[in-house]
């Protein structure tokens, strides 16, 4: 899952990202408010992280500039603005979730968690496909009832795939889901990391892959009807 | 009780009864002498007509000698009204006695009683009120017969005889005072209703006339927190009423104002201290979740935090204390070259890294009797704010006001300013108000100018801000 943060205060977005990025999301960071909106527009993200009061353009200008143009991603207003009106204003001009200053990075990471399932209209943390259960909760994998040890990153593709159980996802789609800006779009990552993925799951299962590629176009996790 | 009804319904009442009791008595008065003057003129009439009688001859002088009989009626065959001295029960009576007491003759109308006069008169034409024994009032003229009153031949007459003859003419008064004593208790009647009237017609009247002062007072009561724009019509008021309503929405409108800058005092301190609160809560945070992956300099971000936090509370308490009058001033006299030059050093490197030009206009040697911690601190946060605000290339200007005999009695800073009008100078000393309202600054939490303002009234010295084109001057002067 990818986010944004576009907070201004330094302490509170390398606070946040940091937790974020040990949770196994892919952190994008951004000070100001037109940057923040370039970057919005620019990329696919799963949660934009929106301050309010921010330098350049406002965080509610911002929001609503995202909306009419059309963006459906998740957004979670963070501000210390908490009175009733600042809050109904925030959520009518197209904010999911809104969170107010002082809060717990816990509850930070449930609300983006929630946001991510939202997205994906899965209300369920648990998903299972064949004998493979993921907890997105528990960001824990096993495979016919045996856990899997795995890194943030392999979790994260194996979790982005899972959501999207059924459709092809290609390369760029996963880079822009799993990894941040700072990954290079012409390296092979995704390529090495469905690789590491499939060989972790085919020590537990010995029948047919469950992560397959679609030549030309990207990797299925096929339904079990299918 | 103090109601203002109850006030006017004493004083009313108060006047309606006064003013009855004056009417009422000068009607029972005027009444009163109108019944006693047609007494007296009838018996002034009574009077005459005795000279009359004496004058016919129709009583010989030899009734008159003591003891002699038969005691002769006079006899009033002129008119009809003074047979009245005839009738047993006749109001009209009269009486000669002479010097001895002894009734010489009375009128039929006085049966056997007798009139007893007064020893002395005061004034022996004026009627007097007398009583009979049996307690019948009387009004009645005395005279004698030699006191020169009567007509001459009669007087002669008399002296022929006796020395002096009292004759007494008299009216029964009783139904006259019956009159009056029903005219008095129907003006005590009168007076009672129309007091009672009075109670009545006041109390509704002034029901009426108070009711917009009651709509008033319940449009006052509805008056909380949340209506404070609301204000009070005055269109439909009376217009003693109208001075009050137009008060009243003054009130109102300072209070609206009071109202929101506390308003935007709490909301902006909530957001200065919400800000820096989830920095120092999340870096601890996500330090205590994974300490591997802190970086080495956390402890400082939090450090930093937290001394920006306590120089908020600081600058607060400063305030509260400054407005209880509470803050310690020791007065000494300073140097203010030297004070400007010691605290602008602090900025110097910003200033130039803004490429600002930074001018002192100060004639060294010049001195000011203050306190110089306070004056220290007004000074670094004019200072502070003028390297801060000016744009790159700007000129800083400190220059020190003086009077004619060049005595420094002040001092003045200013700075080139972008995009501030007079509206937002007003609001440069309140507490937390920024320019940037998104307040991204971490070194200016907008207490500095709320500061420099309460240390100075605390030294006795005035500090204002005036827009002068594209410059802001900060004026800084004793208040005398």
């Amino acid at each position: 899952m990818r986010v944004l943060i576009v907070e201004d205060s330094q302490y509170i977005r390398e606070s946040v990202a940091l937790v974020l990025r040990e949770s196994g999301y892919a952190v994008d960071e951004s000070e100001e408010g037109r940057d923040g909106l370039w970057k919005a527009e620019s990329n696919s993200y799963d949660v934009i992280i929106l301050d309010i009061m921010l330098p350049g353009l406002d965080g509610l200008s911002a929001l609503k500039k995202l909306r009419e143009g059309g963006h459906q991603t998740q957004i979670l207003i963070l501000s210390a603005r908490d009175t009733i009106d600042d809050r109904i204003r925030g959520l009518r001009e197209g904010a999911d979730d809104y969170l107010v200053k002082p809060f717990d990075l816990g509850e930070l990471l449930a609300r983006v968690e929630a946001l991510c399932r939202r997205g994906y209209m899965k209300k369920n943390p648990l998903h299972e496909v064949g004998g493979l259960t993921i907890n997105r909760h528990a960001k824990t994998v096993s495979l016919n009832g045996q856990a899997i040890e795995m890194t943030a990153r392999e979790y994260a593709i194996l979790e982005f795939l899972v959501l999207r159980q059924g459709e092809v996802v290609s390369r760029t789609e996963i880079e822009a889901h799993v990894y941040d800006e700072h990954v290079s779009p012409v390296s092979n990552v995704v390529d090495k990391s469905i690789c590491v993925l499939r060989k972790r799951l085919s020590e537990s299962n010995k029948s047919a892959p469950i992560i397959q590629t679609r030549r030309g176009q990207g990797y299925i996790i096929e339904t079990e009807s299918a | 009780m103090k109601s203002i009804r109850f006030r006017l319904l004493v004083w009313i009442l108060s006047g309606v009864a006064i003013l009855f009791a004056v009417a009422g008595s000068c009607i029972y008065f005027a009444f009163r002498y109108e019944l006693v003057s047609e007494i007296d003129d009838e018996l002034q009439q009574a009077r005459k007509v005795i000279y009359n009688v004496f004058e016919n001859d129709s009583l010989k002088p030899g009734v008159f000698v003591k003891g002699g009989t038969p005691r002769k009626r006079l006899r009033f065959r002129e008119e009809e009204r003074w047979r009245e001295f005839d009738y047993e029960d006749g109001e009209l009576f009269y009486q000669l006695r002479d010097t001895g007491g002894e009734v010489l003759l009375r009128s039929t109308s006085l049966a056997e009683r007798t009139i007893e006069a007064p020893k002395k008169l005061s004034d022996p034409r004026k009627p007097v009120s007398l009583e009979l024994a049996d307690g019948t009032l009387l009004r009645a003229r005395i005279d004698y017969a030699n006191s020169g009153q009567w007509p001459e031949p009669f007087r002669e007459r008399i002296r022929s005889e006796e020395s002096q003859i009292e004759i007494i003419v008299a009216r029964d008064t009783s139904e006259t005072g019956q009159t009056l004593s029903f005219l008095l208790a129907g003006i005590w009647i009168a007076g009672i209703l129309a007091a009672g009237a009075t109670v009545i017609f006041v109390t509704v009247a002034l029901r009426q006339g108070l009711s917009p002062l009651y709509e008033l007072g319940a449009d006052a009561a509805k008056v909380d927190a949340s209506r404070l724009s609301d204000r009070f019509n005055d269109k439909d008021l009376p217009s003693e009423l109208r001075p009050i309503c137009e008060q009243l929405n003054h009130l109102m409108e300072r209070l609206e104002n009071s109202f929101d800058r506390e308003r935007r005092f709490s909301s902006d301190l909530a957001h200065e201290m919400r800000t820096p609160v989830t920095e120092v809560c999340n870096l601890a945070e996500a330090a205590v979740l994974f300490p591997e992956k802190v970086p080495a300099g956390q402890y400082r971000k939090i450090l930093a935090t937290g001394k920006g936090m306590r120089g908020i509370v600081e600058s607060l308490l400063f305030l509260s204390r400054s407005e209880k009058g509470a803050a310690d001033i020791e007065v000494e006299r300073i140097d203010l070259a030297e004070v400007v030059a010691e605290c602008l050093q602090p900025y110097a490197a910003r200033a130039v890294e803004k490429n600002l030009v930074v001018e002192i206009a100060i004639l060294p040697g010049n001195f000011l009797s203050t306190d110089l911690n306070l004056f220290r601190n007004i000074l670094n946060n004019l200072i502070s704010n003028a390297i801060e605000h000016s744009p790159s290339g700007g000129l800083v200007k400190l220059e020190g006001i003086e009077t004619s005999s060049e005595i420094p009695i002040g001092l003045s800073i200013s700075n080139p300013v972008v995009e501030m009008n007079s509206a937002e100078v007003d609001l440069l000393f309140d507490r937390f108000w920024r320019k940037d309202q998104v307040r991204s600054s971490t070194t200016h939490c907008g207490l500095g100018l709320s500061v420099a303002r309460a240390c100075a009234e605390a030294v006795s010295m005035k500090l204002e801000a005036v827009i002068k084109g594209s410059r802001i001057q900060f004026d800084l002067r004793f208040e005398n």
